[in-house]
């Protein structure tokens, strides 16, 4: 059986409808559109409204449980005109909320704009469910780019990458923050946009849909699709069902894109990319590591939550690592299995992936009966088995 | 946490099916299909395939425990399942006996898991427990300890307890639980005593003497 289609088929079962990448998209057109109007009170900030997370990485996958909504991350750049001197991260966060407010009104949106730590969320309400988290940013200022982009730099990233990522560092607001109402210059930094830049060019050398997505400015172009994009996809479908009743236990998405990225080398087959991937997982693991460093701002650490109190309630770290061992296991049966039934089996446990018995046999060139299990059950032979017991009636 | 990576390793590749779950408290957990073809000398092999549950607490402290959640074994005593749910699999000391001093899952699953569904699936065709099984209540234990102890009653299988329950350094000037009328020290059976206490913890003994004696200090296990 062909590893890499056998990996596609299972890709396909875990893919965004196509319905959902357009809707997407036209809704982060309006948005766009309205905060371009001539009239939107932010004209003179040059507000700039891009896709961030997984639609912008390619990444997104299906909800595991039908009617679980689908959240496009967007940003909201004030380009100019605002900085932490002039204004605090309310009244950053305020000024767009009112823009916000006003396209919920024209729009008719139904349920209220809300104010998360972050972001706002606007809930739209029709046939996808869908939210979109808007996450105010204004750009860092000069000095904090040029060291931005000398600590990436050292990180490993040649300098050009280095500075075009550093270039695109923002400030962001969070609600939980001391100083949040206060003009003060302590704010939260990111980087989404560099992010994306980071992981594109992790993929260098795949010219696809890569060097349209460094533009940023359209949802993702699913249809071409790398084998990182890909298998990060299959990693976080696997996440989801392994902790389907621990949700709040689960690895973030980062840590996974972050690690996959890493070791990724680009043009290899699907395959044998997994395998790479996995063995990086599985390295990580018996590195005991507890640090998972953001590729485009060395000082922050991925995984910081891992050693917080709440943290250690949740075991991450030791989830982390029971799922590290079991989505090896779980891949490496799936690439090594070649019967049919025991792959549908192992996709529909690991990965809630309904393989159709006559579409996968045509897909892999194989013929759906009769069946010959490449695995067998263990064999075990029973000598002075203990008696089964009971406590009285 | 008692079992190591590697543990759990080999135990999800020999039996596939199974799969290792986040958990929160100190026990690992897996949940799947637990598939095995069993052979025991002079009778039929079975092929089979359980849904289970397996917890894995602190060991030695905590035995694992076992449930099947397929709804193929009712829960009822007769058919060696607890009201909690999990299986019987045996009596405690003998399933440590089995275990030894570090837990191995894979050992664990063929020693006693398998042995226990084997039983289960022949059950069902042939409507007993063909490898055998314990009297329910303290009378099963008492049966199966006296086995374990190699002693001809329960009076014996009590004292032994008595003396598992008590500290090494003082157990060679107590009565030996044999009945040859000797101090333990004196007799060879503290042998057979210094090999049981290398499978559970002293506090172990002291909770299954004290229910043995219809005083139980906590809950079974």
């Amino acid at each position: 059986m062909n590893n890499d289609k056998k990996l596609l088929l299972l890709v396909e079962g875990i893919e965004l409808p196509e319905s959902a990448y357009e809707s997407a998209k036209r809704r982060y057109e309006d948005l766009g559109d309205w905060f371009d109007r001539n009239d939107c009170t932010l004209r003179g900030h040059e507000p700039h409204i891009f896709v961030q997370g997984s639609f912008a990485l390619g990444t997104a996958i299906r909800p595991t449980k039908p009617g679980q909504e689908y959240d496009l991350d967007l940003s909201c750049k004030l380009r100019t005109g605002i900085s932490r001197v002039t204004h605090s991260q309310q009244q950053l966060k305020e000024m767009v909320g009112r823009e916000l407010e006003s396209y919920r009104r024209f729009r008719q949106i139904e349920r209220a704009l809300e104010p998360k730590n972050r972001c706002w969320r606007l809930n739209y309400k029709d046939g996808l469910r869908f939210h979109m988290d808007v996450v105010p940013s204004i750009p860092v200022d000069a000095g904090q780019r040029a060291s931005l982009g000398l600590s990436i730099e050292r990180h490993g990233a040649d300098p050009n990458l280095s500075a075009q990522i550093a270039a695109s560092a923002v400030w962001i607001t969070d609600q939980r923050h001391p100083g949040f109402a206060l003009i003060q210059d302590s704010w939260l930094s990111s980087n989404p946009e560099g992010y994306i830049r980071w992981f594109v060019s992790r993929m260098e050398g795949e010219r696809t849909l890569l060097e349209k997505r460094a533009q940023i400015d359209d949802v993702p172009i699913y249809a071409r699709k790398t084998a990182l994009q890909r298998i990060v996809q299959l990693l976080k479908a696997h996440r989801d069902v392994r902790f389907e009743r621990a949700p709040d236990s689960k690895p973030i998405s980062i840590i996974l894109t972050t690690i996959a990225g890493e070791a990724y080398e680009p043009s290899r087959s699907l395959s044998h990319s997994m395998m790479t991937i996995l063995r990086a997982f599985d390295d990580f693991r018996r590195s005991n590591s507890d640090t998972v460093l953001n590729p485009v701002n060395p000082a922050e650490n991925f995984a910081d939550r891992w050693k917080t109190s709440e943290g250690r309630r949740r075991q991450l770290k030791e989830n982390f690592h029971r799922w590290i061992v079991q989505v090896n296991a779980d891949f490496k049966y799936l690439l090594s299995q070649t019967d049919l039934q025991g792959l549908r089996k192992r996709a529909e446990s690991s990965l809630k992936v309904h393989l159709d018995e006559r579409a996968a046999a045509a897909a892999l060139g194989i013929t759906a009966s009769p069946v010959v299990s490449s695995t067998s059950p263990r064999h075990v032979s029973i000598q002075s088995p203990p008696k089964p017991w009971g406590t009285e009636h | 946490m008692s079992l190591s990576t590697d543990d759990m390793e080999a135990f999800i590749q020999a039996y596939p099916g199974m799969a290792v779950l986040p958990a929160m408290g100190n026990e690992l957990v897996f949940e799947g299909r637990f598939e095995f073809i069993a052979a025991y000398p002079g009778a039929p092999e079975v092929t089979d395939a359980y849904e289970l549950r397996i917890e894995v607490p602190d060991y030695p402290e905590q035995l694992p425990r076992v449930f099947e959640i397929g709804g193929r074994i009712p829960r009822d005593i007769d058919e060696h399942v607890f009201d909690t749910g999990h299986l019987c699999l045996g009596s405690e000391l003998r399933l440590r006996l089995k275990i030894g001093a570090k837990l191995n899952l894979v050992h664990f699953a063929d020693q006693c898991i398998v042995p226990y569904l084997y039983s289960t699936s022949r059950r069902q065709t042939e409507g007993r427990f063909v490898l055998g099984e314990l009297a329910h209540g303290n009378q099963g234990l008492f049966d199966d300890y006296q086995d374990i102890f190699g002693v001809t009653n329960q009076a014996e299988v009590l004292a032994a307890l008595r003396i598992l329950a008590t500290k090494p350094s003082s157990a060679g000037r107590h009565p030996c639980p044999c009945g040859c009328g000797k101090r333990l020290a004196q007799c060879q059976f503290r042998d057979r005593i210094d090999q049981i206490r290398k499978i559970a913890p002293r506090s172990s003994f002291k909770r299954i003497d004290a229910a043995m004696r219809g005083r139980p200090l906590g809950k079974n296990p």
